[in-house]
C-alpha cells in the first residue's frame, strides 16, 4: 500500500514549524501589547506629574502677579495654556481654600497634585483684604473656543445708595391746576448726590443735594405722554421718574416712580389704584441685606370729586349724658432708679456710710403744695432719701448744714462685701453724694447726678368747654389721716329741664388733726399753665367727691378740676423706695363733653364743600338752625356748628325714632317751607351719624301715615325709665325708609355709635340693625365706644369709610427666594399711612417665596407700602439678578366709579424694570478659574 | 530555491521592539515639553507694563489726550491694546491677559 | 530533527529581550531636563532689566533720570548722545550685573513710529537676549520731534 505522506521528516518539520510559529506569534502579539501598556503607564504617570507641576506653577505665577497688581476696582483675565489631554487622559484643574490657605489642585484618576498659594488674607494700607480663590475647569476646555482662564475681580460696593423719594401734594390734580412736588431722601447723605426728575412729557429737572428737601410748585398744563384711562377718557395717569446717584459714582444709584392722576373733569373722575415697585440698594455685597418695596397708593379727588358729604349729627342729649365717662386710663409699673455700689472690707473696723444731698427742690416740696399746709414735712427732708446696706434699710437721719440724708454706722463692721443702695425721691435731677468712711479714712466719696421720675401725660383737646376733669383710682399716694368730708358742697353746674333741676356739685376733705403718712409714690400733676398739684389721699381714700342729681353716678377723685383748661396735663411719678411700684390712674369727663369732642373732631376732618347739620334728641328731637332759608339746617361753616355743639346739655329720656326722623328732616329735600333747596346740597352724599348712650325708653305714638314716614307706634306703655319696644320698632321702620330713599342719587347712609357700658346686648343689636352698610367693607356702620378715645376713633373710621379708592384689594408678590436662589428671606412688613389693617402672609415654595396682602379698602390718599427685607447669600456668585417673578405677581381689586359704586374686579400684573439687584464682590476680591 | 529563514525571528522581534519604542517616544516627547508653560507665563505676564500705565494715569499732566494717543500707538506696535484715563483708570490687553480696572491702585 | 532552527529562534528571542530590557532601563533612568531651568536665567535678567529702568527713572535726579536723559538728548548725523551722567550710571549698572545692554528710544512723530539708538549702547544683541521697556512722559523737540511720550527699550544679554 503506498504511503499518503511520502517524506515524514518534511511533514514533521512543517508541523513543528507551524506550531512553533503559531505559538511565537501569539506570544509576540500578547507580549507587545502588554509591554506597551506597562511601559506607557509608568511613563504617563511621570509625564502627568510634570505637566501638573507645570500647570500648577503657571497658575501660581498668575496668582502671584494678581496679588502684586490687585487693582482696587477692576478685572484681570489671563489665559491658561494647558494640554487638553496628557497621554490620552483628561484631568481636572481646581483652585480652592483649605483652612484659610489657598491651593491649586490637579487631578486625573488616581494621580493628584497640590500646590499651595499662601494664606488668604493680606495686609494693605487700607486694611486687611481677604481673597477668595475658587473655580474649576476640565482640561478638555482647552480645545473649546472658550479657553480656561484665571479671573481676578473686585468691584467696589457703594458707601451708601441714596434712597430718593418724590411725592406730590395733592396727588390727584385737575388739569391746569397746581401741585406741590417734594424731592427728599430717606437715608442720610454723606456725599453730594445728583438727582434728576424726568416728567411724562420729556422735560426734566435736576440738581445736586447735600441731604436737604427740595420743594417746588408745578402747574399741570401738558399731558402728552400720560396714559389715558379707557374707562374714563378724562382721566390721565402721569408718571414721573426720579433718579439719584452719588457724584462720580454712577453705579451707586436708585430710581423711583410716582404717578399723578390728572383729570379734566374731577367730578366725573373715577378713583384709581397705582403701584410702584423698586429695590434699594440695587448694588450689594455678598451677605448684605437689601429691601424690595411695593407701594400701593389710592388716587382720587376728595374735594372736587363726588365724595363730598352732607352730614347730620344726631346726638343723644338724654339725662344720662350728664354722667362721667373715661377719658384716659393708665397702668404701669414704675421701676426706681437705684444707685448701687459694692465695697469690700479686708478687716474689721468702724464703718460709716453717708448718703445725702444738698439740693432741696423747693418748687416740688413746699408747704403750699401740701393739702393741709402745716401737716406735711417742710421742704425736702431726710425721709425722701433711703439708704440700704446689704438689703436692710438704714434709718438714721444725717444732717449737716444743708446736707440731708441717711447714714449707717457700725463700729465693729465685719470684713466682707457690702452692697450699698441709695434711692431718693427726685422729681428733677439732684446730686447725691455717697461717702464711705472706714476706720477714719475715706474709701469712697462719689457725687452722682441722679433723678428718679417717670412722666405720663395726656392732652385735653381744644374746642370744648369741659365742665370738669376728675382723676381717680390712683394708689400708693401719701395720705393725711383724720380728714373729714366738708359738708358744704360747691355747685359747678345748674340748669332746669322741663322744670326739673340738673346739677353737678363737689366737695373735698377738711384738714383737722390730720397726720401725714408717706406712701410709696409721690405724684405731681402739672397743669397746662405750669402749676403743680401734689396728689394726696385723705384718710386713705379720695380727697374729692363729686355728684350729680340724675342718678347715683358720683365720683371719688384724687384730682378734681372745674372748668379745666385745654392743653397738656403731665403726671410726674416718683417712687420712694427701691421696690417697683404700680402707678394707675383714670381720667373722667362728662359723657356729653366727650360727645362734643368727638363731633368737633369729625367736623375738623371735613372739607370745605362738605355740609354739616345738627339735631339733638332726648324725649323729643330738635333740629338746630345753623343757616338761613332756604337751607336752614345745614351749612359749610363748621365753626358755627362746633359752637352750637358746645352748648348742648343733658336733659331727659331717649327717643331714637324721633331723633332719626328729625335728623333726616334736616336735609332740605322734603318740600318744607323755609328748608326747601335740594340744589343747595347737590353732588353730596347724605350721611346721618347717630350717637347715643342708652336704649330707647320713650316714643311719640303715631297713626298718621303722613308723619314719621308712615311708621305707626303705640307708646302708651313707655314711661321713659326702661326699654320701650314700640320705640325700637318705630326707629327701625324710619331707618328702613331712609336707607331706601335717594338724595342726589345716593341712598341715605346711617351710622350709629353706642357710647357707654349701659347699653345691653339688646340695645347694641338694635343699633346695629339701624345702621346701613359701610362702603369700605360692607359691614354695618355701627361702633361701640366706652372711652373718649374710642369715640373719636369711631368718628374717624366713619369719615375714612367714605374716602375709598378701591375695595377688596389682594396683592400677590412672588420673589426669587429659595434654597437654590442667591437670596435669603429676612423679613416682610406692611405699613399703611392711615393705619388701616393689612393682613400679610408669607409662603415659601420650592422655587420662590410668595407674599400675600389683603385689605378691605384703600383710601384716595392712602399709601400702603410692603417692604421685603432680603439678603444676598454669602456664597452667591456675583452678577445681576431678577428678584421679582413677574408671571406670578399681581394686584387684584374691586374698582369703584366716580359715585363710589362697585364696577367690577380687575387684575393688574406687577411689572417693574427696577427689580434687579447686582451682587458685587465688595471688599473681598475673588480669583477664580473659569 | 532555498528559503533562508535565518532572520525571521530576529526581524519579528525587532519589529515588535521598534513599535514599542515608537509608542514610548510619543510619551517621552510630551515629557520633554513639560515645564515650558510656567516659565513662559513668568516671562510673558505684563506686570511692569500695567504698573507703568497706572503711574501715568495717576497724574493729570501725563493723562492728556495727546499723550494717551501716543501711548496707544506705541503699545500697538508691541502688539498690545492699552488705554488709560485720569484718575487711575487703566485698560491693557494682549494675547493672554486682559486687564480692566476702574481704580488700578492697590 | 534539525535543532538549528530552534536554537536560532531562541537566540533571536534572547537578543530581542536584551534589547528591550536595555531600552527600558535607559528610558527609566532618564533625567527630565525641564526647559524651565534653562529659562530661569532669562526671567531673572528680565526682572533685573525692569528694575534698572525703574531705578534710573528717579524724578529727583534731573540729569540722569530717564526724563532728564530724554530732555537733554543731543543728536547729530543720525546719532543720538545721552548726557554723560546717564551713560556713566547705566554703564556702571550693567557692569555690575554683568550684562550687555542696548538702549533704544521709540516715539511717534505724528505720522509714523521712529526708533533711535543711544550711541554708547548700540551693540547688537544675541538671540537669547531679553527686552524690557518703559514709557516715559518726556519730550525733546529738537531730537525727537512731536514726541510727548517715549518708550525706552533696554535689551539685555549675557
Amino acid at each position: 500500500m503506498p504511503r499518503i505522506v511520502e517524506d515524514e521528516k518534511g511533514v514533521s518539520l512543517l508541523i513543528e514549524y507551524l506550531i512553533l510559529m503559531g505559538v511565537m506569534s501569539v506570544f509576540v502579539v500578547v507580549m507587545s501589547l502588554q509591554l506597551h501598556e506597562t511601559l506607557t503607564e509608568s511613563q504617563v504617570s511621570r509625564v502627568m506629574e510634570n505637566q501638573f507641576a507645570d500647570v500648577a506653577s503657571q497658575v501660581s505665577a498668575i496668582y502671584t502677579d494678581y496679588i502684586l497688581l490687585m487693582p482696587s476696582e477692576g478685572q484681570i483675565v489671563t489665559r491658561i495654556s494647558m494640554l487638553p489631554e496628557i497621554g490620552n487622559r483628561q484631568y481636572n484643574l481646581k483652585m480652592d481654600l483649605y483652612e484659610n490657605v489657598g491651593y491649586v489642585h490637579l487631578s486625573s484618576g488616581s494621580i493628584e497634585s497640590y500646590m499651595g498659594l499662601g494664606y488668604k488674607k493680606f495686609l494693605r494700607t487700607g486694611g486687611v483684604i481677604e481673597i477668595r480663590p475658587g473655580g474649576e475647569v476640565l482640561s478638555s476646555k482647552a480645545e473649546s473656543k472658550d479657553q480656561p482662564k484665571v479671573v481676578y475681580k473686585k468691584e467696589e460696593a457703594c458707601p451708601f445708595v441714596p434712597k430718593i423719594r418724590v411725592s406730590f401734594d395733592p396727588s390727584s390734580v385737575e388739569f391746569n391746576n397746581f401741585t406741590n412736588m417734594t424731592v427728599s431722601f430717606e437715608n442720610e447723605i454723606t456725599e453730594p448726590v445728583i438727582w434728576r426728575i424726568d416728567f411724562w412729557n420729556g422735560s426734566s429737572l435736576s440738581d445736586v443735594s447735600y441731604g436737604g428737601v427740595y420743594r417746588t410748585q408745578i402747574q399741570i398744563t401738558d399731558i402728552t405722554g400720560c396714559t389715558q384711562k379707557p374707562s374714563s377718557s378724562n382721566d390721565y395717569l402721569c408718571t414721573v421718574t426720579a433718579k439719584a446717584w452719588i457724584h462720580n459714582r454712577v453705579s451707586c444709584n436708585s430710581s423711583v416712580n410716582n404717578t399723578l392722576l390728572v383729570s379734566t373733569t374731577p367730578k366725573l373722575s373715577n378713583p384709581y389704584l397705582v403701584y410702584e415697585k423698586w429695590i434699594e440698594p440695587n448694588l450689594v455685597r455678598r451677605g448684605e441685606p437689601f429691601e424690595v418695596h411695593l407701594k400701593l397708593e389710592g388716587r382720587g379727588f376728595v374735594v372736587e370729586g363726588l365724595a363730598n358729604l352732607s352730614v347730620v349729627h344726631v346726638i343723644d342729649v338724654s339725662g344720662s349724658m350728664i354722667w362721667p365717662t373715661i377719658f384716659k386710663d393708665y397702668k404701669k409699673t414704675v421701676t426706681p432708679n437705684v444707685i448701687s455700689r459694692t465695697i469690700t472690707l479686708n478687716e474689721k473696723g468702724n464703718l460709716e456710710i453717708y448718703a445725702y444731698t444738698t439740693d432741696s427742690l423747693p418748687s416740688w416740696y413746699n408747704s403750699t403744695l401740701c393739702k393741709c399746709s402745716n401737716k406735711c414735712p417742710v421742704g425736702y427732708d431726710s425721709s425722701l432719701i433711703k439708704l440700704y446696706v446689704n438689703g436692710t434699710e438704714a434709718s438714721t437721719v444725717y444732717q449737716d448744714g444743708s446736707a440731708i440724708g441717711k447714714r449707717y454706722t457700725n463700729k465693729n463692721a465685719p470684713n466682707g462685701d457690702y452692697t450699698i443702695e441709695v434711692v431718693a425721691a427726685a422729681p428733677e435731677q439732684i446730686n447725691i453724694t455717697l461717702k464711705v468712711v472706714f476706720k477714719g479714712k475715706e474709701i469712697l466719696n462719689e457725687t452722682v447726678p441722679y433723678s428718679n421720675y417717670v412722666v405720663e401725660s395726656f392732652t385735653l383737646p381744644g374746642g370744648v368747654n369741659y365742665k370738669f376733669l376728675a382723676i381717680y383710682n390712683i394708689t400708693n399716694l401719701p395720705s393725711l389721716s383724720y380728714t373729714q368730708w366738708n359738708s358744704s358742697w360747691n355747685r359747678i353746674e345748674y340748669y332746669t329741664v322741663d322744670g326739673q333741676p340738673r346739677y353737678w356739685e363737689y366737695t373735698s376733705r377738711l384738714c383737722g388733726s390730720s397726720a401725714f403718712s408717706q406712701g410709696t409714690l409721690n405724684v405731681w400733676l402739672i397743669l397746662p399753665d405750669g402749676s403743680k398739684d401734689f396728689l394726696m389721699k385723705g384718710s386713705g381714700s379720695a380727697w374729692y367727691q363729686a355728684r350729680n342729681n340724675y342718678g347715683i353716678n358720683g365720683i371719688y377723685a384724687d384730682v378734681f378740676i372745674v372748668d379745666p383748661r385745654v392743653g397738656e396735663y403731665r403726671f410726674v411719678i416718683v417712687p420712694i423706695s427701691k421696690n417697683p411700684v404700680t402707678f394707675q390712674a383714670t381720667a373722667l369727663i362728662k359723657r356729653i363733653d366727650a360727645a362734643k369732642l368727638a363731633g368737633i373732631t369729625f367736623n375738623s376732618m371735613l372739607g370745605e364743600k362738605d355740609f354739616v347739620g345738627l339735631t339733638n334728641f332726648t324725649t323729643d328731637a330738635q333740629r338746630i338752625a345753623v343757616n338761613s332759608s332756604p337751607l336752614r339746617f345745614m351749612t359749610t361753616d363748621k365753626s358755627f356748628v362746633n359752637n352750637l355743639i358746645n352748648q348742648m346739655r343733658a336733659e331727659l329720656a331717649t327717643d331714637h325714632a324721633d331723633g332719626l326722623y328729625y335728623g333726616s328732616r334736616v336735609f332740605p329735600v322734603w318740600n318744607e317751607g323755609g328748608n326747601n333747596c335740594t340744589d343747595c346740597i347737590k353732588d353730596t352724599r347724605p350721611l346721618l351719624i347717630m350717637l347715643t348712650d342708652g336704649e330707647p325708653t320713650i316714643c311719640n305714638s303715631n297713626n298718621d301715615p303722613n308723619k314719621y314716614y308712615g311708621c305707626f307706634a303705640d307708646c302708651s306703655n313707655c314711661t321713659g325709665g326702661s326699654w320701650c319696644e314700640p320705640c325700637k320698632n318705630q326707629a327701625l321702620c324710619i331707618a328702613n325708609y331712609l336707607k331706601n330713599f335717594k338724595i342726589n342719587d345716593f341712598n341715605v347712609s346711617i351710622c350709629t355709635i353706642g357710647f357707654s357700658t349701659d347699653i345691653s346686648g339688646q340695645g347694641q343689636q338694635f343699633l346695629r340693625q339701624l345702621a346701613s352698610l359701610r362702603p369700605d367693607n360692607n359691614e354695618p356702620c355701627y361702633f361701640f365706644a366706652t372711652t373718649s378715645d374710642e369715640l373719636v376713633n369711631a368718628y374717624k373710621t366713619i369719615f375714612n369709610a367714605f374716602q375709598i379708592a378701591a375695595k377688596n384689594i389682594s396683592v400677590q408678590e412672588a420673589v426669587n427666594v429659595s434654597i437654590i436662589s442667591p437670596f435669603d428671606f429676612i423679613d416682610a412688613r406692611v405699613v399703611s399711612s392711615k393705619g388701616s389693617p393689612v393682613s400679610i402672609t408669607v409662603e415659601s415654595r420650592n422655587e420662590s417665596t410668595v407674599i400675600r396682602l389683603n385689605m378691605s379698602s384703600i383710601q384716595k390718599d392712602e399709601v400702603v407700602e410692603l417692604i421685603l427685607k432680603l439678603k444676598a447669600k454669602d456664597e452667591a456668585p456675583t452678577g445681576e439678578y431678577d428678584v421679582n417673578i413677574d408671571s406670578e405677581s399681581y394686584i387684584e381689586y374691586t374698582v369703584l366709579d366716580y359715585r363710589g359704586q362697585e364696577s367690577g374686579r380687575i387684575t393688574l400684573p406687577i411689572i417693574s424694570d427696577k427689580d434687579k439687584v447686582r451682587i458685587v464682590t465688595g471688599d473681598q476680591p475673588e480669583i477664580i478659574i473659569r | 530555491m532555498e528559503v533562508n529563514e535565518k532572520g525571521q525571528m530576529i526581524l519579528l522581534f525587532a519589529a515588535a521592539v521598534v513599535v514599542i519604542i515608537l509608542s514610548i517616544s510619543y510619551v517621552y516627547a510630551q515629557n520633554v515639553i513639560a515645564g515650558i508653560e510656567s516659565s513662559r507665563t513668568m516671562l510673558a505676564f505684563p506686570k511692569e507694563e500695567i504698573r507703568n500705565l497706572c503711574e501715568l494715569a495717576s497724574s493729570s499732566s501725563t493723562s492728556t489726550d495727546e499723550v494717551v494717543r501716543q501711548v496707544r500707538i506705541l503699545c500697538a506696535k508691541n502688539g498690545w491694546v492699552c488705554n488709560y484715563n485720569y484718575p487711575y483708570r487703566v485698560e491693557f490687553k494682549n494675547l493672554e491677559v486682559e486687564y480692566d480696572a476702574q481704580d488700578c491702585r492697590r | 530533527m534539525d535543532l538549528k532552527g530552534q536554537t536560532f529562534t531562541l537566540e533571536g528571542v534572547a537578543a530581542s529581550l536584551l534589547i528591550l530590557i536595555a531600552t527600558y532601563t535607559i528610558f527609566q533612568s532618564t533625567v527630565v531636563m525641564s526647559p524651565s531651568w534653562s529659562e530661569f536665567n532669562n526671567i531673572q535678567l528680565k526682572q533685573l532689566g525692569y528694575d534698572i529702568l525703574r531705578v534710573i527713572d528717579n524724578p529727583e535726579a534731573v540729569n540722569s533720570s530717564l526724563r532728564g536723559m530724554i530732555g537733554n538728548l543731543s543728536c547729530g548725523d543720525g546719532n543720538y548722545y545721552a548726557p554723560a551722567e546717564f551713560s556713566q550710571n547705566l554703564s556702571a549698572l550693567l557692569n555690575a550685573l554683568p550684562a550687555y545692554g542696548r538702549v533704544e528710544l521709540i516715539w511717534f512723530n505724528g505720522s509714523s513710529i521712529e526708533t533711535a539708538v543711544l550711541f554708547n549702547f548700540s551693540k547688537n544683541p544675541t538671540p537669547n537676549a531679553v527686552r524690557v521697556s518703559r514709557l516715559v512722559a518726556a519730550s525733546n523737540d529738537n531730537c525727537l520731534p512731536n514726541a510727548k511720550i517715549v518708550e525706552v527699550r533696554l535689551t539685555l544679554w549675557r
